[in-house]
């Protein structure tokens, strides 16, 4: 096997070896099941890391397939989108296992726990190199299926409530990609992501049919990425550990489903036949609503994690916005905010998770916490500044392309709902942070008691929100640096425009 | 000519391995020791190996005749779909005798000394009736297979268990009789009873059409296809835990087998789109009763039972797609045949082990079993994947190649049924997984915690996780079940085996 052919491998490999392994770790061992997940996640970012200098510096390229029903095969290929996407979940997954390491220090069926981990991983991974339909439809559903004892891990009434509604959304929303797939493989036979110019030669006799495809796929993947009305899972699901939280509404679940709206739009049917379609502009319009519908509901929500989940909602928008929007200004800030969008909501679940060990869950029992845990609130300060988009973080950068794009393509009403999107970020971000800093209002002080007295929790804990927060800024003061995300998606946005 | 005698002889020998496992079992008094159980275990799948990898070398059908003639012939043939099915059986059985030898090292005097003759008999009967090459042997075993399998469910004595194998017994003497009449018929016709000879001479005339119509009616009853299923779900639920698997697994695929073989590689002329058309119908009438009764089912097996009434019904939608000229159909519905088969009996074996837990036959069973039977909460998650259809299983291909055969021959009517009946699977095996991992009403639901104990303090004792030893049985469920996902991660294999012989495939269909 050449090297081409076996680093995708070897990505799937280091996840998926520690995880059956891990299944068979005793529950005692917790050094030996913390060392294995944490060097395999290590050594997945450095995988990760040669396989982007490979592309880069040396034009090699890495592509594995494997023969799977006749005339389709397995491809795992790693094209520039998936390479963002590979970027993203190999340094998530990263932080996310040392914060999982800590916050489940004291929890039992962590053997379980981590197994599942690891499964969800080696699905996101399978998901991002995908090289066609199929493949990408196999490791969505391995994905779905095993991201659930992760939902449930808890085990309480609550949870498993969550992992049913999780579990009815997003096979719902499998089954569509299913008949999406059939359907567009019985038309045009084996297809692999990057070949537009055959549907695109497709459109002469069967315009409305593959119109009816791209619109079922759409679904399928909306139930995922939470497009409103498919959303209703999201919020339920939050009840899952804070680990899981994060992974889902940043790298793994969520994410899936936005990133194979990017794959569908740009790989299989491409811009110039979307457009020709008229599917675009009903797809902003959809994203448009989502943002606004997200945005608000987050507004009214006192369960902290429960506001995240409706802004992860709004947020992932951003993303199907800025693709469905044909400027190349609108795809590079869609594309980046793929990366953007994962880290920052990374962060506020890690906080928010600490907040949760404290015993806090709410917006209302956050005042004054900023000064017992000065760390956890400024890592939180930080992304909820991101979320909003104020300057210089991530979360500007996208929202500046998303703006600038809608004027590049004479769609000024976009810059409208972002501008009101952005006030409505403010008001649901900027008081808990208000809260947590500002002095308490000496009228309604209430005596902090047991577990809410202690401060900051270990370093496990801490490690990947500072880690995390960091990048958010950085991501925003060197957005323009070569190798940054944002050059990244730039470069992909311009082979992505018609010409 | 060497050559041709060896695969004549490894083919007796997958007939009559299990034959003599019935003999010894009968020599042995019944109590088939392990070893003896192990012994003809490895003798049959050996040749069932040797068996397929040399139909599938040759790549054509591998035919041997032992007795001709007139009216009392035997004639083997080991085609891609019986090879399909033999090697599924010989799986399937092979996990039960591991799970049936594993029960009785645990309580050695609890098995019925009928048990190990009736059920080697049986495994014996399902492969002859796959490899049959002609109706009447087909017939004889279907008979066989239908009074070992009442037999073995009447095994533990009991009221309801009796009165539920009375019913089965009944169901598959009205069904052979049907059966058998339609033979004759056919017989009357032609002159021969040789699968490879009734096509020329079954004629689409009345008479023909009676024929095939009163022998499928006789099928459909034995399969059973609803809304003649009525049978099916004391007679599995009720039946012992070593027993179900075989049942709903690989039994109930031999009026399939024949079925299929009747209508497409025996008598191609005589089918019209309205038959076609119409056992595609029931198909859906039984995809959509099973389900909606398995969603409310309480009862933890007859909610499995309930559950093989439904797939059968994806498995009828091979005939309307095979009957529009689809090869991708026998593709789809032969290897969700096989899938079906090593998820259903996972299912059960993981489920025995479970209710046995709990000692209670309710869904309510399952409640917290992840931490005392992972293997067995494993078990089930697997063969749920492969049951509703998800990749990487041999389901998901099945319902792949079912999907394509719709569009593609322009029967888009069959979508919806295909998807919703997945997700109606979904629906009531995630009853059983969200009950597995719950860890917070454990005090109030297990029979054997005391009514009196502190809410507070039984949840804290479930939670420490009670050291079951190694769970062989569960391992057994969970390894059958993952056999699911290597056919799903490598079809092609199965694929080629089934398309050898099978109808279509040489025509360019």
């Amino acid at each position: 096997m050449t090297i081409g052919a076996a680093l995708p491998v070897l990505l799937l490999a280091t996840s998926l070896v520690p995880a059956i392994a891990t299944f068979f770790i005793p529950e005692r061992s917790h050094r030996l099941r913390t060392a294995l997940n944490v060097i395999a996640a290590v050594v997945k970012v450095v995988l990760v890391g040669a396989l982007v200098a490979g592309v880069l510096y040396f034009g090699l390229e890495f592509e594995w397939r494997a023969a799977f029903l006749p005339g389709i095969d397995l491809v795992l290929r790693a094209d520039p989108i998936p390479l963002l996407f590979v970027f993203l979940s190999a340094l998530l997954w990263l932080t996310t296992t040392v914060y999982a390491v800590g916050y489940l220090a004291d929890d039992g069926h962590r053997s379980r726990f981590f197994g599942f981990f690891g499964l969800c991983v080696t699905a996101t991974v399978g998901v991002a190199l995908a090289g066609n339909l199929v493949t990408f439809l196999v490791f969505y559903e391995l994905l779905t299926v095993t991201t659930y004892p992760l939902v449930v891990h808890d085990g309480t009434a609550k949870a498993r409530a969550g992992g049913r509604a999780y579990l009815l959304y997003t096979l719902t929303g499998g089954a569509l990609l299913l008949l999406g797939t059939v359907w567009l493989h019985a038309l045009a036979g084996p297809l692999e992501f990057g070949q537009t110019e055959v549907v695109g030669a497709l459109a002469v006799n069967h315009r409305t049919t593959l119109t009816i495809v791209f619109v079922i796929l759409i679904v399928a993947l909306g139930f995922k990425a939470a497009l409103v009305p498919l959303h209703g899972w999201l919020p339920q699901a939050m009840v899952a550990p804070a680990p899981v939280s994060a992974l889902l509404h940043a790298v793994a679940v969520v994410k899936a489903g936005a990133y194979g709206i990017v794959r569908v739009v740009h790989d299989l049917f491409g811009l110039p036949l979307a457009q020709d379609l008229g599917v675009l502009m009903p797809l902003t319009i959809v994203a448009a609503i989502t943002i606004v519908y997200g945005s608000t509901r987050a507004l009214i929500q006192d369960d902290l994690k429960r506001r995240l989940a409706y802004s992860t909602v709004s947020q992932l928008s951003y993303i199907v916005l800025g693709i469905s929007v044909v400027s190349l200004s609108s795809t590079t800030g869609g594309l980046v905010h793929l990366v953007h969008q994962g880290i920052m909501k990374v962060t506020l679940f890690y906080c928010a998770g600490n907040l949760g060990k404290r015993g806090v869950h709410r917006v209302s029992e956050m005042d004054g916490i900023g000064r017992r845990m000065p760390v956890t609130m400024l890592a939180f300060t930080v992304a909820a500044v991101g979320m909003v988009g104020i300057p210089p973080t991530a979360g500007f950068v996208t929202k500046w392309y998303l703006g600038l794009g809608a004027a590049e393509a004479g769609q000024p009403w976009i810059i409208g709902v972002l501008a009101l999107s952005s006030a409505l970020n403010a008001a649901y971000f900027l008081p808990p942070v208000a809260r947590a800093w500002l002095p308490p209002d000496p009228g309604e002080r209430s005596e902090p008691t047991g577990r809410a007295l202690a401060g900051e929790p270990g370093g496990w804990l801490l490690l990947p929100p500072v880690a995390t927060a960091v990048s958010v800024l950085g991501l925003g003061i060197l957005a323009g640096a070569p190798l940054s995300p944002l050059t990244w998606a730039a470069f992909i946005a311009e082979e992505l425009m018609p010409s | 000519m060497s050559e041709l005698s060896l695969a004549a002889g490894v083919l007796v020998l997958v007939v009559a391995g299990p034959l003599l496992g019935a003999v010894l079992a009968v020599a042995d008094h019944g109590h088939a020791s392990s070893r003896l159980v192990g012994l003809v275990t490895g003798l049959i799948a050996s040749a069932v190996t040797v068996l397929s990898v040399t139909v599938a070398g040759s790549g054509t059908p591998l035919t041997l005749v032992l007795l001709a003639g007139p009216g009392l012939e035997l004639t083997l043939v080991a085609d891609g779909l019986a090879v399909a099915m033999v090697v599924m059986t010989t799986i399937v059985a092979i996990a039960v005798a591991g799970f049936a030898t594993s029960e009785d090292r645990e309580s050695p005097q609890a098995r019925h000394p009928r048990f190990w003759p009736v059920w080697f008999a049986l495994w014996s009967a399902l492969h002859l009736l796959f490899l049959a090459g002609d109706l009447l042997t087909a017939y004889l075993m279907l008979e066989a297979i239908g009074v070992a399998g009442a037999a073995l469910v009447s095994l533990d004595g009991r009221r309801h268990t009796l009165l539920a194998a009375t019913r089965y017994l009944y169901a598959e003497l009205v069904a052979s009789m049907t059966v058998l009449a339609g033979i004759a018929l056919i017989w009357h016709q032609t002159g021969s009873l040789r699968f490879a000879e009734l096509g020329p001479e079954l004629s689409a005339h009345p008479e023909g059409w009676l024929a095939l119509g009163v022998v499928t009616a006789g099928l459909l009853l034995k399969l059973p296809l609803a809304p003649v299923h009525l049978w099916l779900p004391a007679a599995h639920a009720w039946a012992p835990s070593a027993v179900s698997p075989i049942l709903s697994a690989v039994v109930v695929k031999s009026a399939f087998a024949v079925l299929i073989r009747l209508w497409f590689l025996a008598s191609p002329g005589l089918v019209t789109r309205h038959g076609a058309q119409l056992l595609g119908s029931l198909g859906v009438v039984a995809i959509v009763w099973g389900s909606v009764v398995a969603l409310r089912s309480a009862h933890l097996k007859q909610l499995i039972a309930y559950s093989t009434v439904s797939q059968l019904g994806f498995l009828m939608l091979l005939v309307p797609l095979m009957q529009a000229g689809s090869a991708d159909a026998w593709r789809g519905g032969v290897l969700y045949a096989v899938a079906h088969a090593l998820a259903k009996a996972a299912l059960l074996m993981a489920a025995a082990v479970i209710a046995e837990d709990a000692e209670r036959p309710d869904v309510e069973a399952v409640i917290g079993a992840v931490t005392r039977r992972p293997l067995a909460v494993f078990a089930i998650g697997v063969a749920a994947l492969s049951l509703v259809g998800l990749p990487p299983s041999g389901g998901f291909v099945g319902k792949w190649y079912l999907l394509v055969a719709s569009l593609r021959t322009g029967q888009w009517w069959w979508l919806p049924p295909i998807l919703v009946g997945s997700l109606l699977t979904a629906g009531y095996l995630l009853k059983l997984l969200k009950r597995a991992f719950a860890t917070d009403d454990l005090a109030t639901s297990r029979p054997t915690a005391s009514p009196v104990a502190g809410v507070g303090a039984a949840p804290e004792a479930a939670a420490e996780p009670a050291d079951v030893g190694f769970d062989a049985r569960g391992a057994l469920a969970l390894a059958l079940a993952l056999v699911t996902v290597v056919i799903g991660v490598r079809p092609a294999a199965l694929l080629e085996l089934i398309d050898i012989g099978a109808p279509l495939v040489t025509g360019g269909g």
